[in-house]
């Protein structure tokens, strides 16, 4: 149904270039612009898995939970307190703002600002307002639209649920998972009014007209903006979408399919040793992008901030733009969807979106293989909030941080691991030469997609997801127990060469399984992180 | 000078010497391209990105010696300059890659100088390389640039592509020759000296190379 979208500089009226509006979603954005200028959050709402799977907490995520960047929780008070939940709409627009803050006085900031506000009027306000979902999915004003000028452009914005194939309720899952104190009562039960209303409509060709007509624009302000990286003329966003995508409709569904719908269903009391099971068979491919969204919290997270990816891409980030489109066409040019044009789009928007939101990390080489793989397995919408869930529920992102600290960190802790747990191979890596960093590097910084088989790739995540970033310096030590004697026979270049592209022929269901032979407590973990972060500490022969 | 050119008897590849090459410059210049056509004569259009670093050898015959060419790679975004700056130490040769066609990376030449001025040994030697000279339409920084700011920094210079097999072999067995001159031919002068520590077998090169 047309979720209908206005905003201006004032938040008070709706510009009626509206195409297609129900008097009811326009009364809802009318309320929705309104709460608008009323929120003052600083922060974006980014879902806080604490809330969203408490029985993991409780059981053996410890570290996941610890690990979530405080800046990201949805600590912000106003935003459930009632005032719809379209607080979010003024959390991300003040954050918007304190970002464009920050940035100002950032090097290289100059063109970006200029390159803001100079659009700023061409731009169309991405503002998804929709009265479908309505208070429960926030939509975002665009920071510089609210402050800067009066002749915003006002566009409508709404779409068919392109692909809203739940096989149950969708809101069942999000109701069920959503713990999340940001929600109100009010709000979530507006949006089930609602949604039921959007499926209702889900086919209206009005709907789709003005969907066209916002690509149109937004092609247009693109081209203009990319100019300087012809390769990316073809930037193009997705369609905006009321719903988020729930549970895949597949026909024919199979055993290990059943048993993985069973436990979603009651996914905040799932049965943890049923996971524990299901993900080291590896999730069935049908499922798996739906899946790693629900366990990494991304379906929550793009739940609360629909339209959100689309307004980060009207933004501009040129400096990383450049250095993102230099590693497009070099991020698994053999796989084909990475091969053609559209998937190379996709992959630099996904990444551009993210330099928005996290301008401090912004882009990191490595990123690339990340993204991609989650674009395997689900849209362009999805992958972008399963890649801010991976870099801010898992504490991925300071692996890409300029001075690389988690990457390091993580290196440093592998070394200790190994003297650990294989003392001798420890000795025998030192007295050839052989350091993590000429190995571990890669697995760690992408997550083992670099140089392994794309489907070791994925199983060894269908496990990450559930397990936490530990679970990666376990499997980067079950991949050493593996060929350990072998290790021990060579010698510094044989041994690096070795390690490089094993990924692309070990047993993936083995060295699954040799990892949860690999027993290190979380406290040993942490003490090795100390030991690295400690400044009194005697220098390291690390870097 | 009991550690200069250790011989390799005991692996199946044997060589008289192992000189150490380090190849640097901006994301995207053609690094790994220019080593995988000097180390294996190919080249692929669908290359990806190096992370980290990596390395690859080929083993090159100069004035009856035969010399060991391992040759470090580098991932090419300033961030990774936290991990890759270790491995300065170790080289004893480094080449500095711009691309032709992308000014920016012809600009950041002088950050990577003043990198190796901070990290590497005072007597590496040091080679200038403009890549992807086959695409003379898109060439933005011409030659005489090149040139002139190689001989600012009193440095050999060259045009390559790796593409085409342009001047690839050339830029490396020159810096092979002159760090083998420097090293080798005429060992016992004095700046030589760290080099000369070098010149040895990996194991224990690479060790020091690691450490702080």
């Amino acid at each position: 149904m047309n979720s209908t979208n206005s905003t201006n500089s004032n938040n008070n009226n709706n510009n009626n270039n509206n195409i297609n509006n129900h008097s009811n979603s326009l009364q809802d954005n009318n309320n929705n612009n309104n709460s608008t200028s009323t929120n003052n959050s600083n922060m974006i709402e980014i879902i806080d898995p604490t809330t969203t799977i408490p029985q993991q907490l409780e059981i053996d995520h410890h570290e996941r939970i610890k690990d979530i960047d405080p800046i990201f929780l949805s600590s912000d008070d106003s935003i459930g307190r009632g005032e719809t939940t379209n607080g979010t709409i003024g959390t991300i627009n003040s954050y918007m703002e304190s970002l464009h803050l920050n940035r100002s006085s950032k090097e290289g900031d100059a063109d970006d600002k200029s390159s803001l506000s100079s659009s700023s009027s061409s731009v169309i306000s991405t503002t998804p307002i929709n009265g479908i979902t309505g208070a429960d999915s926030p939509s975002l004003v665009p920071a510089d639209e609210t402050t800067t000028t009066t002749t915003t452009t006002t566009t409508t914005t709404t779409k068919p649920n392109k692909s809203l194939t739940s096989t149950f309720d969708p809101r069942d899952i999000n109701n069920d998972i959503t713990a999340a104190p940001t929600i109100t009562t009010t709000s979530t039960t507006d949006s089930t009014v609602a949604n039921n209303g959007n499926n209702n409509n889900n086919n209206n060709n009005n709907t789709c007209l003005s969907v066209q007509g916002e690509g149109e624009m937004i092609i247009l302000t693109n081209a203009q903006r990319f100019q300087r990286s012809p390769i990316f003329k073809a930037l193009k966003p997705p369609p905006m979408r009321e719903n988020v995508n729930g549970f895949p409709k597949i026909p024919n569904i199979t055993h290990k399919e059943f048993m993985w719908l069973e436990q979603v269903i009651k996914w905040s009391r799932y049965d943890s040793e049923v996971i524990y099971k299901l993900s080291r068979m590896g999730i069935p491919p049908r499922i798996r992008g739906f899946i790693w969204r629900l366990a990494s919290g991304a379906i929550e997270l793009e739940r609360k901030n629909i339209g959100v990816y689309q307004f980060f891409l009207t933004k501009s980030a040129e400096e990383y733009e450049y250095k993102i489109s230099k590693d497009i066409s070099r991020t698994f040019p053999k796989i084909e969807l990475f091969a053609q044009e559209q998937g190379q789009v996709t992959l630099f928007n996904i990444l551009k979106a993210y330099c928005i939101l996290d301008p401090i990390i912004g882009y990191t080489q490595g990123m690339t293989f990340i993204a991609a793989i989650l674009m395997h397995e689900m849209d362009e919408v999805e992958s972008f909030w399963a890649f801010v869930c991976l870099m801010k529920n898992y504490k991925l992102s300071t692996i890409f941080s300029n001075d690389l600290a988690l990457l390091r960190e993580n290196l440093y802790v592998i070394d200790r691991c190994i003297e650990t747990v294989m003392p001798k191979l420890f000795s025998h890596l030192k007295e050839v030469g052989v350091t993590p960093v000429l190995f571990a590097s890669e697995w760690i910084s992408t997550l083992f997609t670099y140089n392994f088989e794309i489907e070791s790739s994925k199983r060894i995540w269908d496990v990450f997801f559930f397990e936490g970033r530990y679970y990666l310096i376990r499997v980067v030590l079950a991949v050493l127990r593996i060929y350990e004697k072998h290790l021990m026979s060579l010698q510094f270049e044989e041994c690096v060469e070795f390690l490089k592209k094993v990924g692309f022929s070990i047993n993936i269901d083995y060295l699954l399984q040799v990892t949860d032979t690999i027993i290190i407590s979380t406290e040993l973990f942490t003490k090795f992180e100390q030991e690295f972060n400690d400044p009194d500490a005697p220098p390291s022969d690390y870097f | 000078m009991s550690n200069t050119g250790t011989t390799a008897s005991n692996k199946s590849a044997a060589y008289d010497y192992l000189i150490k090459l380090l190849l640097i410059g901006d994301s995207g210049v053609g690094k790994s391209c220019l080593l995988l056509r000097f180390s294996e004569d190919s080249f692929t259009p669908s290359f990806i990105t190096t992370i980290g670093i990596d390395f690859k050898i080929r083993t090159i015959e100069l004035e009856g010696k035969r010399i060991k060419l391992q040759i470090w790679d580098t991932a090419g975004q300033e961030r990774f300059r936290t991990i890759t700056t270790a491995y300065y130490r170790g080289a004893m040769g480094i080449l500095l890659v711009y691309d032709v066609t992308d000014e920016k990376s012809f600009g950041n030449i002088r950050n990577w100088i003043r990198n190796i001025e901070q990290h590497a040994t005072e007597s590496v030697n040091k080679m200038l390389i403009g890549n992807k000279c086959d695409l003379p339409e898109k060439k933005v920084v011409d030659s005489s640039r090149g040139k002139a700011l190689a001989d600012e920094y009193g440095i050999k210079f060259l045009e390559t592509s790796a593409k085409n097999s342009i001047n690839v072999e050339e830029a490396f067995i020159s810096l092979a020759k002159d760090i083998k001159k420097r090293m080798i031919d005429t060992p016992n002068e004095p700046n030589n000296q760290t080099g000369n520590a070098q010149l040895s077998d990996t194991a224990p090169a690479k060790q020091k190379n690691c450490c702080k």
